[in-house]
């Protein structure tokens, strides 16, 4: 059994002007050990994907479909489960470091808080030993606990967070946008962990991102998401080899390489979601787009093995 | 408590130091307004009466000298603690304010007691059920608390709870035939309370509660609306998120992370409340006859009482610098980032 | 060219802004400020119209006094026989114009000073701030009576005591506008194009900030009318027997038990008018703010 099975998961925003559908009819398997690389634009509902999986989405935000984590639909799941489930057997890292801890709280505090919410017995030795562990796994020195977040530079404090996210050896991990606002220095030292600590914890990765090159570098696998749904999903080796969505095309193109001498990048403004387009969503930015593409949104199929594309070059 | 974080002391002191100017800037400027501002203030006060009587008090109070003589006695004078004699009570300003110093504090800090609560509860309800039935009462409660008149409202309580239900008492802080408890704070409900005198002290709460209550739900309003404004951004913050994210139940979530960090801020508007809640003694201790300095502000003014109302100014301003100390170092204790 | 560009950036923030407070109607935030607005108005034309609306004379006995509300007198009457309705009614006339001609006071001072304080910095910003703060911190009402003691009575008097305790107020959100406003992209963009200091101010700092000067108005203005009815309620400020709120809830405090329409009637205009100000102000700034906060997301 697989460790993620999302099917048909529908996400929809209320806001002042009417429903959004971030995320629509969506579907994603996850393996144990296995790390994929969620990637798409800005606004295309990869954050919206995994704060939903952890249901910590704003309240009124509407949550239909599948999310089969470990044997138990999360979608249904009532908030006192959740709340058993969150930090414990799924953990979530944050895009902006920065602002995610309470600044009220030392470090120390964090890792008490969190391990008497999971075990309330908890002896507050024992809980000092493991969060002291847990930073000496991260890289930063245990004598550092009793510190206050504003006292840590942004990549330790993103360091803070994946010890708070990995106390208790969760068996998925999703990561969003977890360096984006890191320097690349810092980037490279906190991807290197996060890769080290996934094959000692043989932990489940989900790396929301829009970089192309940690995919490359970090992912088994690449899952590309455009306007709530799922586009290609391959092995990276694949994917990258050969593109099969026009998206996925042109958004290798736009990479800028050493031997890149003029810019490329696709056509047209990502969709309203509001208003979205009728049948596929990338059909007027679609170098290729046919007459069918406006009508109903295509299936996924699997032209190569191994291989998933909505697309109808591919029927 | 070992802290490697900024040095509470290295703050204290700083703010310590700070005082000094600023309780300078006050005295000025208090002495400007009273002193050097166009307008005979004698003259105003004791009227075209007695020339003769008006100079004898002009010249002892100094004012035929130069203005910065008059200054440089001025600033002499507060520093010995020396601030005249009422007109009105024969006695020295100083002692006058020392005796009334303890009520007006025991009426501040009961209306704080009821304010914060009911302030605490109403923010909380409209942040939390934003824009539906609840909050938008909850608000025009608020309102309306904040901006009625304390005076009015005084006199409504009174005439309600005394007159009508004669629950408590119309006025005074003890009842005529009770002696009055030890002195060890000026406060009669802590003292009775001390002494173990239990008749007493529930004779001093009866007079305190309407005060307290009148004064503390006009404040009310006021906090209200500023802990629902900063409950609305800490319930969004990012750390409440990623709290949620690791499995903290949402009751804990809520109170100690977003309500702690929604209270840094009420507290910084402590200050402020402060000077709310006197000028809302002054009007409280009329109403209801409480002899504090707000209401020897008020016979000050009544009595044309100059030297009375120059002193309870000048050590109104003091106090007040003391307090605002107190509430930045409470804010610096509260929040570690404000030490650096 | 690039004085154009940067002319756009800022008309179109303005324009935004004005087309979203239009928008904004319907909202719970726009219809606290509409419902604010009428009634602040219906006062301002009652204070006006008082001479032909009331019923009776304020200062002539026209009825038995005492007497409760009938008919005839929709208020009762008070101790002097003078009918409570018209009293109130031209009771509006001090609260208004003082606190008018003490916001307009406040405002000429206050917001000058505010915008030169922050945008020049340095320290004359930090003596302004430390004076400001510390006359903000002190008890409004105590300011007042003091000043007030002092420089004796009359409605252009007390505005000026009024106007006094206010001037911080403008003062600091200003200022503290000013000194956020100064790190935008679209100032440093100007002070690029080497334009002259004035001309950043007046031109593109001033409509940013300008924004802010309702809200204060409406905070401010009802705070002073609280504060200038207990002024009177202290009997300071006013010759007497001009109909005043503050003053008529002082004169009968003693006579509440037998004639509390006199003392209820006056302080139940002031809390409607001060909380339609304070729906005003609030309803402005949820408007408002959204709006900044918007700006900073991009």
């Amino acid at each position: 059994m697989s460790l993620l099975e999302v099917e048909g998961l529908t996400v929809t925003y209320a806001s002042r002007d009417g429903p959004i559908a971030a995320v629509r009819d969506l579907d994603l398997v996850l393996e144990r050990g296995q790390t994929l690389g969620l990637i798409g634009e800005s606004g295309c509902g990869k954050s919206t994907l995994g704060k939903a999986i952890l249901r910590i989405l704003p309240e009124g935000t509407q949550v239909e479909g599948f999310i089969r984590f470990d044997g138990k639909n999360l979608a249904t799941a009532d908030e006192d489960t959740l709340e058993g489930y969150r930090g414990r057997n799924l953990s979530m890292i944050f895009q902006d470091p920065m602002t995610r801890l309470d600044p009220l709280m030392t470090v120390r505090k964090h890792f008490i808080e969190l391990i008497r919410a999971h075990e309330p017995d908890a002896k507050g030795a024992g809980a000092i030993t493991r969060a002291r562990r847990a930073l000496t796994a991260v890289r930063i020195p245990p004598d550092r606990l009793n510190q206050y977040p504003h006292e840590f530079s942004g990549g330790m404090r993103q360091r803070i967070m994946i010890a708070l996210a990995l106390v208790f050896n969760p068996s998925l991990l999703i990561a969003d946008e977890p360096t984006t606002s890191l320097d690349v220095i810092v980037e490279a030292q906190i991807l290197q962990l996060l890769n080290s600590i996934k094959q000692d914890f043989d932990m489940g990765v989900l790396l929301i991102t829009h970089n192309l090159g940690l995919v490359s570098e970090y992912a088994d696998e690449i899952a590309v998401m455009y306007a709530g749904r799922i586009a290609e999903r391959g092995r990276v080796e694949d994917v990258f080899a050969e593109p099969l969505h026009p998206y996925t095309k042109g958004l290798l193109e736009s990479v800028i390489g050493l031997e890149t001498t003029a810019l490329k990048s696709i056509p047209g403004q990502p969709p309203d979601l509001l208003n979205p387009p009728s049948g596929c969503p990338f059909h007027p930015r679609c170098p290729a787009a046919m007459d069918v593409c406006s009508t109903a949104f295509p299936p996924t199929t699997h032209p190569r093995v191994g291989r998933d594309v909505a697309c109808y070059l591919y029927p | 408590m070992a802290r490697t974080s900024g040095s509470l002391r290295v703050y204290v002191l700083q703010r310590l130091l700070l005082m000094v100017p600023m309780v300078f800037i006050l005295l000025t400027l208090v002495f400007y307004v009273l002193r050097a501002a166009p307008g005979d203030p004698v003259g105003a006060i004791l009227g075209e009466r007695n020339i003769a009587y008006a100079d004898a008090i002009r010249r002892e109070l100094g004012l035929y000298d130069p203005l910065y003589v008059q200054y440089f006695d001025y600033l002499r004078r507060i520093l010995t603690g020396n601030m005249g004699t009422s007109l009105y009570t024969r006695n020295s300003v100083a002692a006058d304010v020392a005796q009334r110093l303890p009520a007006t504090l025991e009426l501040t800090i009961a209306s704080m007691l009821v304010a914060v609560p009911v302030g605490i509860l109403l923010g909380v309800i409209s942040a939390t059920r934003r824009d539906r039935p609840a909050d938008i009462i909850s608000r025009l409660v608020a309102a309306v608390m904040y901006n009625t008149p304390v005076f009015w409202f005084a006199l409504i309580m009174q005439l309600i709870f005394s007159v009508y239900l004669r629950w408590f008492e119309v006025g005074g802080r003890l009842s005529a035939r009770i002696s009055f408890p030890p002195n060890v704070t000026g406060m009669y409900t802590i003292d009775s309370l001390l002494a173990g005198q239990a008749y007493t002290f529930v004779d001093a709460v009866r007079h305190l509660i309407l005060p307290a209550t009148t004064l503390g739900l006009v404040l009310s309003g006021f906090f209200a609306r500023i802990v629902r404004a900063n409950m609305l951004q800490s319930l969004q913050a990012d750390y409440v998120e990623a709290a949620k994210a690791r499995g903290i139940r949402r009751g804990d979530v809520f109170y100690r992370h977003a309500l702690k960090n929604a209270m840094v801020p009420v507290a910084t508007t402590m200050g402020l409340s402060f000077a709310i809640l006197f000028s809302g003694a002054i009007l409280t201790e009329t109403v209801f006859s409480w002899e504090g300095i707000g209401r020897y502000v008020y016979l000050a003014i009544q009595n044309r009482d100059y030297p009375a109302l120059q002193g309870a100014v000048v050590y109104y301003a003091i106090i007040m610098v003391f307090i605002s100390l107190l509430i930045d170092i409470f804010n610096a204790w509260l929040d570690p980032r404000i030490r650096y | 060219m690039a004085t154009v560009t940067v002319d756009i950036v800022r008309r179109s923030m303005m324009g935004r802004a004005l087309r979203v407070f239009w928008g904004q109607s319907k909202t719970v935030a726009g219809i606290l400020v509409w419902i604010g607005l009428a009634v602040v108005l219906a006062f301002v034309a009652i204070a006006f119209l008082a001479p032909w609306i009331a019923p009776y004379d304020p200062n002539l006995p026209s009825g038995p006094p005492g007497a409760a509300p009938s008919a005839e007198h929709w208020f009762g009457t008070n101790r002097l026989g003078q009918d409570v309705l018209s009293r109130t009614l031209w009771g509006a006339r001090i609260p208004l114009s003082v606190v008018a001609l003490a916001s307009a006071i406040s405002l000429a001072i206050g917001a000058p000073l505010g915008l030169v304080s922050g945008f020049y910095g340095g320290y004359l910003d930090r003596f302004l701030v430390l004076v400001m703060d510390s006359i903000y911190a002190f008890p409004g009402l105590l300011l007042a009576i003091v000043v007030a003691a002092v420089i004796g009575p009359g409605v252009v008097n007390v505005s000026i005591v009024i106007a006094l305790v206010y001037v911080p107020t403008y003062f600091r959100v200003i200022r503290n506008h000013v000194v956020a406003v100064k790190e935008e992209l679209f100032v440093e963009a100007s002070e690029a194009l080497a334009l002259p200091r004035t001309t950043v101010i007046g031109r593109y700092v001033l409509p940013s900030v300008a924004q802010n000067i309702p809200v204060i108005f409406s905070v401010s203005a009802a705070d002073a009318i609280l504060t200038q009815a207990g002024l009177s309620f202290l009997g300071l400020g006013l010759p007497v027997d001009i109909p005043d709120w503050g003053l008529d809830v002082s004169r009968y405090a003693g006579l509440l038990q037998t004639m509390w329409w006199a003392v209820f009637f006056p302080g139940l205009m002031i809390i409607i008018l001060t909380t339609s100000l304070a729906f005003i102000s609030e309803g402005l700034n949820d408007i408002l703010n959204p709006l900044l906060r918007r700006k900073e997301a991009r």
